[in-house]
């Protein structure tokens, strides 16, 4: 998938400097001018990497990176600062809230380049056609605890992907694993004697072959010193036990810039079926609502005129399934593709005591949804 | 010389040359002690400072220079708006600002920034209401008659 990123300046001048800079590569550029755009333009399309100025009017680049850090969905995403003050203080107060790197103001498009692709793979236009990954593609996933229980839990928690997930108690054992073979994320637990995680990670960041794999630190809740370690240090992100296989799932994919939207989206002979999930949780809003327009966009140039939206799966309605649903359904209308809904008997009964869904008409299953459209 | 002079030619210096990769010269002949009102006459970007550093900094952009700084970031455009032009003074004269602050604070003088703001017009007469300072600077790009003023009206609280 390209990488996207997030530019919030509130000058024109350094955004065109940004995509001067990104010219050469095959990435996504997004624009916002204040943080308060950044953040919804952040929410709506997940970027891999924000760049994202100090100064600006309406909400500063400081109180944006914290609300970054603290959204459960965002804070993963690697911000790179850039400010007019080189100043100690400031340098020091922005690094504090999670900042992953810092540019001072005026600055050479070199110097970015060199930043971002120490944390991006920037591939040059073109160089990268074919190599897109999703979700349906192997990967290999390394998991470093000494508790079997955990590499056991990765392992069920990701088994719907074609993923390979090799665990290791040892951190020595780690290393060469990912030597031999690169892994395309690593999970390690910061509660390993000695500081074995600490050391691990930096031997993993030290090697060219390694660098830019994600690296995701896991412990308890409460353990936030080595938290705050793992996060001054520059791990991807920290995964907390008891592990939820959703949130797992998505910091993955999204770490390893893999289109999940064969989850959701995918095509039945002449017809895109859209599949809501059983249960609907934030982070699945999330990534549904991301591939929403891409997708009905994708259909209508490939001359895909008609969708079934299923959600026999859906055993309950909230407003988090209605938005979604709504959202479909006015993307399609936009650009007049044809649309119907499967649902369980449940889910009709529950439909009815929305007024957003009480007059839809809902198939019983996808195959009668698909009969005769 | 005051330090504020010096910090101003080494930022304003780096950001002509990184950004627009148009080296100027210091006029080491022009004189420090600026005399209000300074009247300018084009467009200027101005940057509020408060703090143990109180005032404005500005810098001074004949008409055409300020056009041609422009075009050489964000490439040659005719119809350029003015407002593209005043985004790139603004951004320029923030960035030597905040260059500015950063000095001053490892010297005990710490500040805050206001976003910037720029003024076009001819004549503009640039005048201080109280302060301590009134510092001025001249750079000549190389090779052109075409110059850039700042001016520093301030107060410094020590």
């Amino acid at each position: 998938m390209t990488p996207k990123i997030l530019s919030v300046d509130d000058s024109k001048m350094i955004h065109m400097v940004i995509g001067k800079a990104f010219k050469p590569f095959d990435v996504q550029l997004f624009y916002a001018t204040n943080g308060v755009e950044g953040l919804a333009v952040a929410t709506r399309e997940n970027p891999n990497l924000i760049i994202l100025d100090v100064t600006m009017p309406v909400m500063d680049g400081v109180e944006t990176l914290t609300k970054l850090k603290s959204d459960p969905l965002l804070k993963d995403i690697p911000v790179i600062m850039l400010t007019a003050e080189a100043g100690r203080e400031n340098v020091v107060k922005i690094a504090r809230i999670g900042v992953r790197d810092y540019m001072i103001k005026p600055f050479k498009e070199e110097a970015l380049i060199e930043k971002a692709s120490r944390i991006l793979e920037l591939q040059a236009k073109g160089a990268g056609a074919g190599k897109a990954k999703s979700i349906a593609d192997p990967a290999t996933l390394l998991v470093v605890d000494d508790k079997q229980a955990i590499i056991q839990q990765v392992q069920e928690a990701v088994a719907e992907y074609p993923w390979t997930v090799t665990g290791t108690g040892q951190c020595g054992e780690a290393i060469d694993l990912s030597a031999r073979e690169t892994p395309d994320a690593v999970l390690v637990s910061l509660s390993l004697p000695d500081r074995a995680a600490f050391n691990f990670f930096q031997m993993i960041r030290a090697n060219p072959k390694t660098k830019s794999i994600p690296v995701f630190g896991m412990c308890i809740k409460t353990a936030l010193d080595e938290q705050n370690q793992a996060q001054a240090m520059g791990f991807t992100g920290i995964i907390t036990k008891p592990l939820d296989p959703v949130d797992l799932n998505y910091r993955l994919t999204k770490a390893m810039n893999l289109d999940t939207s064969p989850k959701y989206f995918k095509m039945d002979g002449n017809l895109m079926i859209s599949r809501l999930p059983h249960m609907i949780s934030d982070v699945i809003t999330s990534e549904i609502n991301s591939h929403i327009k891409p997708k009905t966009q994708e259909m209508v140039e490939s001359g895909v005129a008609k969708m079934v939206i299923d959600v026999t799966e859906v055993t309950k309605i909230d407003m988090s399934t209605i938005k979604i649903m709504l959202s479909i359904m006015q993307n399609c209308a936009d650009l007049s593709i044809k649309y119907r809904v499967a649902g369980s008997p449940e889910f009709v009964a529950q439909a009815k005591t929305f007024a957003e869904t009480k007059d839809l008409q809902i198939y019983p299953s996808r195959e009668a949804a698909k009969e005769g459209f | 010389m005051h330090d504020i002079t010096l910090f101003v030619r080494g930022a304003v210096r780096e950001v002509f040359s990184t950004m627009a990769s148009i080296d100027i010269t210091c006029d080491e002949d022009y004189p420090e002690i600026a005399n209000p009102p300074f009247t300018a006459d084009g467009v200027v970007g101005s940057v509020s400072v408060t703090g143990k550093l109180n005032g404005v900094v500005y810098l001074v952009f004949p008409p055409h220079l300020a056009r041609k700084v422009c075009d050489s970031i964000l490439g040659d455009d005719p119809s350029r708006s003015n407002q593209e032009e005043n985004d790139v003074i603004g951004e320029f004269t923030n960035m030597v600002t905040g260059n500015l602050k950063s000095k001053m604070a490892d010297k005990g003088f710490n500040c805050k920034l206001s976003i910037p703001t720029v003024l076009r017009g001819n004549p503009i007469s640039i005048d201080v209401a109280e302060g301590n300072l009134s510092l001025s600077n001249q750079f000549k790009v190389d090779g052109t008659q075409d110059v850039i003023s700042t001016l520093v009206f301030a107060k410094l609280d020590e």
